[in-house]
């Protein structure tokens, strides 16, 4: 399963402090689990906006690692990542993020939303488990390339 | 409200009165009788800095409260006629006006050190003092009731003085309103007597005939006939004594009347959002009419109907677009700020290098988009900066030359349609290319600019300097690629003419706004692409024989041109290199060299919303924005020049 490039290692516990908000009750956080290129990831629920079908990308000429293009969503236009770098195998969805208002990120499948306990393991873990399966943590605000 | 909203808000309200207090020390500075200023401007003047010490101390930072607290000393100090208005006084009022814009965003973001701000102080401190001692009011002149000359504040006693001492006549009116509405009365006749003279001060009272009445004694002065004052007092019923008897009175000068705002501050994300749902609701209409003309076939509507569907979607979309307009229009501010600024600097920089300089200003009425005006101040002072340190020389120099010792910078702005042009210019020595070359050829730059038609253009490349020296002001190669990187950014172009011995034009081109921009759209490899028309020189279609692929060039007119495809430029899968037997060009502009560029197919010019790709932007080599099109689908603006250059750097063979 090929885990996301990222710059600096991801935590549960960093992404969280970035995206306020994301908890549900004291021990519970709400994840956004993704499908992408083969492997499972998340991301704080608190930090997505809108989930839509993916449209129409226009490809740039000089994209930075892992940028699929240019999609305009919801009157917006965003920079559509996608994580690990990996080929679209279809249409697919994108993530947009509450973060940053130009950034969304290409999965092939949106899994749901799925509460992880945050227990000290799992807070300084780059991975969770959840079902059995190890899902990557990802932080939207370290893509390589694009991050400033 | 978090400390990040807190900052944002602070600094809005701070540049809001920084902008007002820069033209009005300018006003003051400007205005001939600078000993005896109009005390509306010193007030005003006085009341921004007030507000700027309150809201520095609501924002906690301490750094800004203590210079504005020193400001409002000093002009306490004018206020009172105790400091003297003189030409040092102006310009150290200048000087720290015009330094507070970055030490304000310094402050804030708590880069600004304590020494900077003692710095400040003390200079302000410095010229306080300087006037004569209070004069002693001649009762000749102004019989005055000493009961009413007792109850005057020093201020009002101050401007008591300074009216007798411009010879206008002073009159004590007497008035009185019923207690049940005599803050109405009140209110409407200070603003009429406001409007026609000064009023020095008020006395509230009793009234004797009418315990049910309250009665002012008002000290007032006017050049105003003293009928016409009466005429404003005979409707409360009010009555006049003329206090002053001088030998002759001043002519009755023109109110100075305090105009009350009618705006709002509205954050630019505000418009920008605004900017985005227009466009969107504009494409969503136009999406709107193509369903409407496929339901009108198929649902057989009769003509008429047909006809009034047509004019109710023309009418939505023309709204539309008067509202693009509108909001396109709210986002730019005139350049008169920025044209003082730039004077300020030419006054400082001409003191500190030891040149003798007239500043031309003009287009102080040009409007720009507020978020360019913010972003060219560096590039200009950069420019000005230039100007005053390596194109024009010490007087002496000049004389020598034959030239007068005084040379000129000038800075103008004009604007034709969408866009705007900033001509820097100066008198002074000219760029010498000689040397502007052999530093381009020390840093390796001369193989990478060999393409450059104009060698000047060299001086744009990152670490070329002419200077013979560097200087506080200029010389260390920093500076000119950083400039045109800037007005790249922008969707603007930098250009430079110098002439040996007569002088350096630099003319910047901007768009007088980043929301929309009249693009051209082609097709290239199955993608729609704009192109900002003011990159292009023309249209054409060449034969396929025209292209020789050695170069690759094209013949064009009487030359020949270096030859590209779009669909090589920006590196798009299944380029299969130019199409067919005539192919479509766009004949584009670099500096001042040109290119043909083939397309796939033109589509045609059009008035767009470019949208931003935010902090993302800087990343993306040679795409400066994207376009919604009708069908859903994005269009890149693409940046020409930058692609060629791009195309130029991968395509290199290796050393």
């Amino acid at each position: 399963m090929p885990a996301p490039r990222f710059e600096t290692p991801v935590t549960l516990e960093s992404l969280l402090a970035a995206a306020e908000g994301a908890y549900v009750d004291d021990t519970q956080r709400a994840m956004l689990v993704f499908e992408c290129g083969g492997a499972l990831s998340a991301l704080p629920a608190a930090s997505v906006v809108a989930i839509d079908e993916a449209g129409i990308i226009a490809p740039l000429p000089y994209p930075p690692p892992d940028v699929l293009g240019v999609a305009s969503v919801r009157g917006r236009m965003r920079l559509v990542i996608r994580p690990g770098g990996s080929a679209p195998t279809g249409r697919g969805r994108l993530i947009s993020l509450l973060s940053d208002g130009n950034l969304a990120i290409h999965v092939d499948r949106v899994i749901g939303v799925v509460s992880f306990d945050l227990g000290d393991s799992e807070a300084h873990s780059a991975t969770l488990q959840t079902g059995g399966l190890d899902v990557n943590l990802v932080d939207p605000a370290a893509f390589p390339g694009i991050s400033s | 409200m978090d400390e990040r909203q807190l900052q944002k808000h602070f600094l809005a309200e701070a540049e809001e009165l920084i902008e007002s207090l820069l033209a009005d020390v300018e006003r003051l500075g400007a205005s001939g009788d600078v000993g005896r200023p109009s005390p509306a401007l010193v007030n005003r003047i006085f009341r921004n800095v007030h507000s700027l010490k309150g809201l520095s101390g609501m924002a906690n930072v301490p750094v800004v409260h203590r210079v504005s607290h020193a400001l409002e000393d000093l002009l306490e100090e004018v206020r009172m006629g105790r400091t003297r208005v003189d030409a040092a006084l102006v310009e150290a009022l200048a000087t720290t006006v015009d330094e507070l814009p970055a030490f304000v965003r310094a402050a804030a973001g708590g880069a600004a050190s304590d020494r900077d701000a003692e710095r400040m102080v003390a200079h302000l401190q410095h010229i306080r003092g300087g006037a004569p001692a209070k004069p002693i009011l001649d009762h000749e002149l102004v019989a005055i009731d000493p009961a009413l000359l007792a109850t005057l504040t020093e201020y009002e006693e101050h401007r008591l003085h300074e009216n007798v001492r411009d010879r206008r006549p002073v009159y004590e009116l007497r008035v009185a309103f019923q207690l049940a509405a005599f803050d109405q009365g009140f209110r409407g006749l200070s603003e009429q007597l406001a409007a026609a003279g000064e009023i020095i001060g008020t006395l509230p009272g009793v009234a004797s005939d009418d315990p049910m009445k309250i009665a002012f004694r008002i000290l007032y002065a006017s050049a105003a006939p003293a009928g016409e004052i009466c005429q404003l007092l005979d409707v409360h019923g009010g009555e006049l004594e003329q206090l002053s008897h001088y030998d002759r009175d001043v002519a009755a000068p023109g109110a100075e009347s305090g105009a009350i705002s009618t705006s709002i501050r509205v954050d630019m994300e505000v418009f920008d959002e605004l900017s985005l749902m227009a466009d969107s609701l504009s494409n969503q209409v136009a999406g709107l009419g193509a369903i409407c003309a496929s339901m009108a076939r198929q649902l057989s509507l009769a003509p008429r109907e047909i006809f009034e569907l047509r004019q109710q979607r023309r009418a939505i979309e023309r709204a539309f677009a008067d509202l693009q307009e509108r909001i396109v229009d709210a986002r730019l501010v005139p350049l008169g700020p920025t044209l003082i600024r730039s004077r300020r600097l030419v006054e400082k920089l001409a003191a500190q290098l030891g040149r003798d300089v007239d500043f031309v200003a003009e287009g102080e009425d040009v409007r720009l988009d507020k978020t360019i005006v913010d972003r060219i101040a560096e590039p200009l002072a950069h420019l000005i900066g230039n100007a005053l340190d390596h194109g024009l020389e010490p007087p002496a120099e000049r004389e020598a030359a034959g030239k007068p010792a005084r040379g000129t910078v000038r800075l103008s702005a004009e604007s034709s349609g969408n866009r705007i042009a900033l001509h820097i210019s100066d008198d002074g020595r000219g760029v010498d290319v000689a040397s502007v070359r052999r530093a381009a050829a020390a840093l390796g730059l001369e193989s990478a600019t060999a393409s450059r038609s104009d060698p000047l253009d060299l001086i744009f490349a990152a670490g070329v300097s002419t200077a013979p020296s560097v200087t506080d002001v200029s010389g260390r190669g920093v500076g000119l690629d950083a400039v045109a990187a800037v007005i790249g950014e922008l969707g603007g172009e930098i250009r430079v003419v110098s002439e040996t011995g007569r002088g350096t034009t630099f003319t910047i081109e901007l768009p007088t706004t980043l929301v929309t921009l009249s693009a051209f759209l082609v097709e290239a490899a199955g993608w729609t692409y704009a192109v900002d028309v003011n990159q292009l020189v023309e249209l054409g279609i060449v034969e396929d024989g025209a292209v020789d692929p050695n170069g690759p060039s094209v013949a064009w007119r009487d030359g020949a041109l270096p030859f590209f495809t779009l669909s090589g430029l920006v590196r798009a899968a299944g380029d299969q290199g130019h199409p067919g037997n005539r192919i479509p060009c766009l004949i584009a502009r670099s500096g001042n060299s040109r290119t043909a560029i083939a397309v796939d197919r033109f589509v045609g010019e059009r008035d767009v919303i470019v949208k931003s790709l935010g902090r993302h932007a800087p990343a993306l080599r040679g795409v400066s924005g994207a376009i919604d099109l009708e069908d859903s689908g994005v269009a890149l603006l693409v940046d020409l020049s930058e692609l060629i250059e791009e195309y130029r750097l991968i395509s290199r063979p290796p050393a």
